[in-house]
């Protein structure tokens, strides 16, 4: 034993010298500062969600009751059954489903035109003036943290009921998302070939868009058909306060109690979000996904990858316009052709063919829902006033059901973000192509996650406040299903992503393929599992503010009720509350994952 | 013409002065870090200037002041005939057309092509932001075609950069110096990133290319015998003073070079007590 001792001492002298005779090791990991705040912060969380639970009334009691009132929810469900939408509504229905697009296509392009400039101007290495930079962000905050329901309620009393005010809420919505995300990209750019552009004497506008902008293409390309995706899903609620497109057509089913209708347009909402996914992700491939990066391959085999991939008139076309474009390029010289245009490569092809896509939507969608040039005029000379109107002068609006209804709101927020994560994390292993059992079940978990997904959370919450009636019971629920769909997407993509050597390392150890899991895998997405956890309050407290205004109970209530009744300044100061709460939720959130990662 | 004090060495050459930094010092975070301690170099038009020395030794930090990344912490730096701290920045971009910059990591944007990257290079001249070659007009678009013909790329011309191989990128961005018509090209360590053998190639060409433009060159090399190959005269730096400053010839002596990359001492001192710790009886 003796000897045993003494040998240890040697080496840990030889190798570290830190452990010296007499001391014990320490065996259990060290308290650090970060460590005690990261598991108090987390003891909170739970605590805050156990409470939350008990107040939007999903505790043991609350769902016992859920289960005593199953027979007249059952009974409701099949008034549900089939789904099916009447022949006389059809054209109703299509024309409403266009505007319903073309409102989110026009919503989004005016998030663009604003939201690019202003994140820019809000980006610490693109706008040297500290005070443009806060005014800017000072806008983005205020555009994000209102959801764009919200939005459509104010608007609709400016411009009437219609399009155009669907159209400018989106818009204004995603001016602050799009800014932000604009903000993080340029600011996130490699400073290296900026300098290349500096240095050769370019002047500021310049260093912009050769330096900068040349480099954020992808990124805003990306950014910009994510919000599309979004504005897609939030779109078709909007007419349930007015502002046009297919919500009209699902509240007026509701308010009839035609509830086989009402299902049938939620499914046709629900086909129509997984085309445009479908069609965002086909473009997204065609503009970013194909890019070569290997300059092994040659550019013929390029071609032919892009050619086989296409029906047979596009293919005709694709090849005629290459081949005549390389008949151009080679007319028999030895020395290589100067061309001082770009060659038509697929490339080059596919981007004008996207990009004069994009312009004929953008057309039909300021032709299509018909806005009035008329209407846009006389509409916005009532802004002024209408600021000057929800402006409150005093407090008299303040009451105790709008602390009660907030209260509510987080209780709401953050119930579900705790159910949805309590399904998501195990949930994400089998919708993990690496961690999951087998074939058969990824697929399944996959297109079960693409369906959630692709339910907007509003138009769930009408059929959950239809099944279990009005309140945060039913709000919480809906909520907790959109969520648990947005999150495990990120979740099992990270899980994707995760290194395959490290799981070797493990594996080669001799464990299982659930200690793989937990050992190797687990450690390396865990800290984008809590920052993406975090994201996910911070959406859900968002959502939860409107939950309410198709009775999924919460201060979204309040909102359209002071609409209702014309109480401008009530209105005005939820606004405000609605703001100061979701802003205090998104700081928390962001301190907590620059302090994890 | 031999000034004792510091050592360094003019060789005249045209008369004409294109760099003189008189006692540059650089710190940097609140001065605890020194990075240039007195760095005193007067370069004429039309010379060929190595600057050798181990990582860290300053040999950037010197380049960027040059043409106004840094501002020094004290003493001057003339460049073309202008004082650079002193100047406004219309006035230093006005400069910086005239310095052509080739970095370590290229420094040119990957995503969009070689052409593009390469006319980049005459933002200097015109007026205006340009998004695509198609936005600069055909005159210059022929000159960037000349420019990559002379670096031997020009059939890439519309290839995106990131689809080169390291040293056709590095020639992307020497191509686009050119493109400048600089007086004076800054090389940071150009090749440091490249095998040996692409690391000849393209220090040949950039030489060649300065020498038919007549361009003052300043470049900064990890090899010495890269540099012995064909540069006018050898600065070395060590812990941001100049240790070595001199013409290069048959008579040089390479072993007085390599002293400028001696990093150990050696003494022994250290060496005899590891030795010691490794041979202690452990079992």
């Amino acid at each position: 034993m003796t000897t045993a001792v003494e040998k240890d001492d040697g080496r840990n002298r030889a190798s570290s010298g830190a452990i010296q005779r007499g001391h014990s090791y320490q065996v259990s990991r060290p308290w650090t500062l970060q460590r005690a705040q990261i598991w108090s912060f987390a003891v909170v969380l739970v605590i805050a969600f156990a409470w939350s639970i008990d107040r939007v009334g999903l505790s043991f009691s609350g769902i016992a009751e859920i289960i005593e009132g199953w027979p007249a929810t059952w009974n409701l469900l099949q008034r549900m059954v089939p789904p099916f939408i009447p022949s006389e509504d059809l054209d109703v229905v299509i024309s409403a489903a266009f505007d319903t697009f073309f409102m989110a296509f026009a919503g989004t392009a005016l998030g663009l035109v604003l939201g690019i400039p202003l994140g820019l101007l809000s980006a610490r290495n693109v706008m040297p003036w500290a005070s443009v930079r806060a005014l800017a962000r000072a806008a983005i905050v205020f555009s994000r943290a209102i959801p764009a329901l919200v939005f459509a309620i104010f608007f609709v009393r400016i411009y009437g009921i219609g399009v155009l005010p669907g159209v400018i809420s989106i818009g204004i919505h995603s001016i602050g998302m799009i800014g932000k995300l604009v903000a993080d990209a340029a600011e996130d750019i490699d400073p290296g070939p900026r300098e290349g552009v500096a240095s050769t004497g370019a002047g500021p506008m310049q260093d912009l868009f050769s330096g900068v902008w040349s480099q954020m293409v992808p990124t805003v390309i990306t950014i910009s058909l994510y919000r599309l995706e979004l504005d897609f899903r939030s779109a078709p609620i909007l007419g349930w306060v007015g502002a046009g497109g297919i919500g009209v057509l699902l509240r007026a089913y509701q308010g009839s109690l035609r509830y086989q209708e009402m299902l049938g347009v939620t499914l046709l909402i629900v086909i129509l979000v997984i085309v445009l996914e479908a069609l965002s992700a086909l473009t997204r491939h065609a503009l970013l996904g194909t890019t070569e990066r290997h300059p092994t391959k040659t550019k013929d085999a390029k071609s032919k990858k892009f050619t086989s991939g296409l029906a047979s008139p596009g293919k005709k076309i694709a090849d005629w316009i290459i081949s005549r474009s390389k008949q151009k390029a080679t007319p028999g010289h030895q020395l290589p052709q100067i061309r001082l245009t770009p060659p038509w490569t697929t490339e080059r092809l596919k981007v004008n063919v996207v990009g004069f896509m994009f312009s004929v939507l953008l057309v039909l969608s300021l032709i299509i829902p018909d806005i009035g040039a008329g209407e846009v005029i006389t509409g916005s000379e009532k802004i002024p006033e209408m600021l000057r109107r929800v402006t409150p002068d005093d407090w008299s609006w303040f009451t105790d059901r709008i602390v009660h209804d907030m209260i509510d709101t987080l209780g709401i927020g953050m119930a579900a973000t705790g159910l949805a994560l309590i399904f998501a994390i195990p949930f994400s292993f089998l919708a993990a192509s690496n961690t999951a059992p087998g074939r058969f079940v990824y697929l399944c978990s996959r297109s079960f996650m693409l369906l959630v997904r692709c339910a907007p959370e509003l138009v769930v919450a009408v059929i959950f406040v239809a099944a279990i009636g009005p309140g945060p019971r039913a709000g919480t629920l809906a909520l907790a299903i959109a969520l648990f769909g947005f999150i495990t997407k990120l979740f099992a993509d990270a899980i994707e992503e995760a290194r395959q050597g490290i799981r070797d390392g493990v594996a080669s150890t001799g464990s299982s393929r659930l200690q793989e899991s937990t050992s190797a895998v687990l450690p390396q997405v865990i800290t984008s599992k809590i920052s993406n956890s975090m994201y996910l309050l911070d959406v859900g407290i968002r959502n939860s503010a409107i939950v309410g205004i198709v009775g999924g109970g919460g201060i979204g209530f309040l909102v359209i009720n002071a609409s209702r009744q014309l109480e401008w300044e009530t209105l005005g100061g939820i606004i405000f509350c609605i703001f100061v709460v979701v802003y205090a939720i998104e700081l928390i959130s962001t301190w907590v994952r620059r302090k994890i990662t | 013409m031999v000034s004792p004090d510091d050592g360094s060495v003019m060789i005249p050459a045209s008369g004409e002065t294109a760099v003189k930094v008189t006692n540059l010092v650089k710190t940097f975070d609140n001065g605890s870090v020194t990075a240039l301690d007195q760095v005193s170099i007067t370069v004429p038009t039309g010379q060929l200037l190595v600057i050798i020395g181990l990582s860290g030794a300053g040999k950037s930090t010197l380049l960027r002041h040059l043409n106004g990344l840094h501002l020094p912490t004290e003493g001057s730096v003339e460049v073309l005939g202008q004082d650079v701290p002193a100047l406004t920045r219309p006035e230093l971009r006005h400069l910086r057309r005239d310095i052509g910059f080739v970095f370590q990591q290229f420094n040119i944007v990957g995503r969009v092509t070689c052409i593009e990257n390469v006319l980049s290079g005459a933002l200097g001249r015109i007026r205006g932001p340009r998004i695509g070659a198609m936005m600069y007009s055909k005159s210059l678009r022929v000159e960037a075609f000349e420019q990559l013909d002379r670096v031997g790329l020009a059939d890439r011309a519309w290839q995106r950069t990131d689809t080169l191989s390291g040293g056709q990128q590095q020639r992307v961005a020497i191509a686009r110096s050119l493109m400048q018509k600089p007086k004076l090209v800054l090389a940071d360590e150009p090749v440091a990133s490249l095998d040996p053998e692409i690391s000849g190639q393209v220090m040949d060409l950039l030489v060649q290319c300065c020498i038919e433009d007549n361009i003052t060159v300043i470049c900064s090399l990890h090899q010495v015998e890269l540099a012995l190959g064909w540069t006018d005269r050898l600065i070395g730096l060590r812990d941001g003073k100049v240790v070595m400053d001199t013409p290069v010839d048959d008579s040089l002596n390479q072993d007085a070079v390599m002293e400028v990359y001696r990093e150990l001492d050696p003494s022994g001192d250290k060496r005899e007590e590891y030795a010691e710790s490794i041979n202690s009886p452990v079992l």
